[in-house]
């Protein structure tokens, strides 16, 4: 029996389907968690977001649409956009100590197969991780310490010790090439 | 598409934009169906590299507490609504709401009855206060008739009173016609007007011959009670011989008697001399 899509999902919890909603949960949880926890930093506080997070993905449910982003990177959006919010809530000093040189992702290790993610998830993340390989390291480096960490370009600007101009320019140069290859992988 | 418009764009999708800043870019993608469609696809490009973080299950306890979240989340958005309705299919609501109507009925009649009552007063207060004015100005009218009827009384009477006046000025004059005692002055005539209330009188003189040219005439009056006559003046006459003049004794005369005209020396004398000679006198 062919596994039930992210997004078919998806548009049943936005018909009030609780069970849906708990098979969610299961799907994506361990991937929002482990981005809340990224971003804020706090294991207690991504909990709190991460129940926060999936209420409100209850709540708008009903206006996804599936013809414009996937279900799982729709609620990467909003899991960020709750995580993030909470962090400059918080007003926690961005983690200066951290060396800007670290690599957030491990993009060189190789993938590990997850029973819980789908295969076309699956399939999604190596692309991901082939184009993000291509990325020269500064425009890397930009897009994934903006992403991870929930940074603005000024505090980015300030840890990487660039002008705020080259990180602008860094990290569209970077998610517009991201955005060709990976449109290149889908045609 | 500008390049600030792109970058506004990426940095969007990576949620690095201060407030400020995606406000403006939001109010700019309302407007623009390219920079919409860029933000969404750099946006989806972006959420993507959550795929490449290693999975963080979290604490299982989580998920049955997010599953209780939930529950009660629902039931607060249908209680809502739920308890609305539940409120509303009561029994007590329906004789509630029906009480709530006959109050405001009953208040409504009330109200409407007071200002029925109040209407009604205001009409006889207005009807009285016309009648009240109607009342008045007819008697302003009579006023007003009594007023003309005594204005014409009073000059009525101010003219009788002038006439009375009048008949009151005659009332003291005389009037005195001197006759010429000399041949010569026959043909003159002087006649007096005497008031001796004012204790002045007027001379009118016709047809008298010129006197000498050291000589004038004078005017004399004789009081009853006083055989001195009394100078009223010297008269001078035209080439015609006429004269009118007004004359005042230079003495009282209480009871004017006689009236003569002597021929003086020039310019008069003060008492009587006895060559100056009379040549008018009267009454006789």
């Amino acid at each position: 029996m062919e596994k039930e899509s992210d997004e078919a999902i998806l548009q049943r919890v936005g018909r009030g389907d609780e069970a849906a909603m708990a098979q969610l949960y299961d799907r994506f949880a361990p991937s929002l968690f482990a981005i809340a926890r990224r971003i804020i930093g706090d294991e207690q506080e991504a909990r709190d977001a991460l129940q926060d997070g999936f209420l409100y993905i209850w709540d708008k449910a009903a206006d996804f649409d599936p013809a414009r982003s996937k279900a799982f990177t729709w609620a990467v959006m909003i899991f960020r956009h709750k995580a993030i919010d909470r962090l400059r809530a918080s007003r926690r000093r961005i983690r200066l100590n951290e060396t800007a040189a670290e690599n957030l992702l491990d993009l060189e290790s190789p993938r590990s197969e997850r029973a819980d993610i789908s295969l076309e998830r699956a399939e999604s993340a190596e692309a991901v991780r082939r184009a993000m390989r291509s990325l020269p390291d500064e425009q890397r480096q930009c897009v994934e310490w903006a992403f991870l960490r929930g940074l603005t370009h000024l505090q980015l600007s300030e840890l990487l010790g660039t002008p705020l101009g080259t990180v602008k320019t860094n990290i569209r140069r970077g998610l517009m090439r991201l955005r060709d290859l990976l449109q290149e992988v889908v045609s | 598409m500008t390049e600030r418009q792109e970058e506004q764009a990426a940095l969007h999708a990576v949620y690095s934009l201060d407030a400020h800043e995606r406000q403006i870019l939001r109010a700019e993608l309302r407007t623009d169906p390219r920079l919409r469609v860029l933000a969404a696809e750099l946006e989806e490009a972006a959420n993507q590299i959550a795929l490449l973080l290693p999975a963080e299950a979290p604490p299982e306890e989580d998920r049955a507490l997010f599953l209780r979240r939930l529950k009660q989340h629902r039931r607060a958005k249908v209680t809502s609504f739920g308890t609305t309705f539940r409120i509303l299919r009561q029994p007590w609501v329906g004789w509630a709401v029906a009480a709530c109507l006959a109050v405001v009925a009953w208040n409504g009649y009330r109200v409407g009855h007071e200002l029925t009552q109040e209407m009604e007063t205001l009409i006889k207060n207005e009807s009285t206060a016309r009648s009240e004015a109607a009342s008045a100005l007819s008697k302003v009218a009579g006023l007003e008739k009594n007023l003309a009827d005594a204005t014409e009384k009073s000059q009525q009477f101010a003219g009788e009173i002038n006439n009375l006046k009048q008949m009151n000025v005659f009332a003291h004059m005389e009037v005195t016609s001197l006759r010429a005692t000399v041949r010569k002055f026959e043909e003159g005539a002087a006649v007096i007007v005497w008031d001796n209330e004012k204790q002045e009188g007027q001379l009118k003189l016709e047809k008298m011959p010129p006197v000498q040219a050291n000589r004038d005439y004078q005017l004399w009056v004789f009081d009853k009670k006083n055989p001195a006559p009394i100078s009223a003046g010297v008269i001078k006459v035209d080439a015609r011989g006429m004269a009118t003049v007004t004359f005042k004794p230079v003495e009282p005369v209480p009871s004017a008697a006689k009236f003569a005209i002597s021929i003086e020396a020039i310019g008069g004398v003060a008492k009587k001399s006895a060559d100056g000679p009379v040549i008018f006198a009267g009454p006789q």
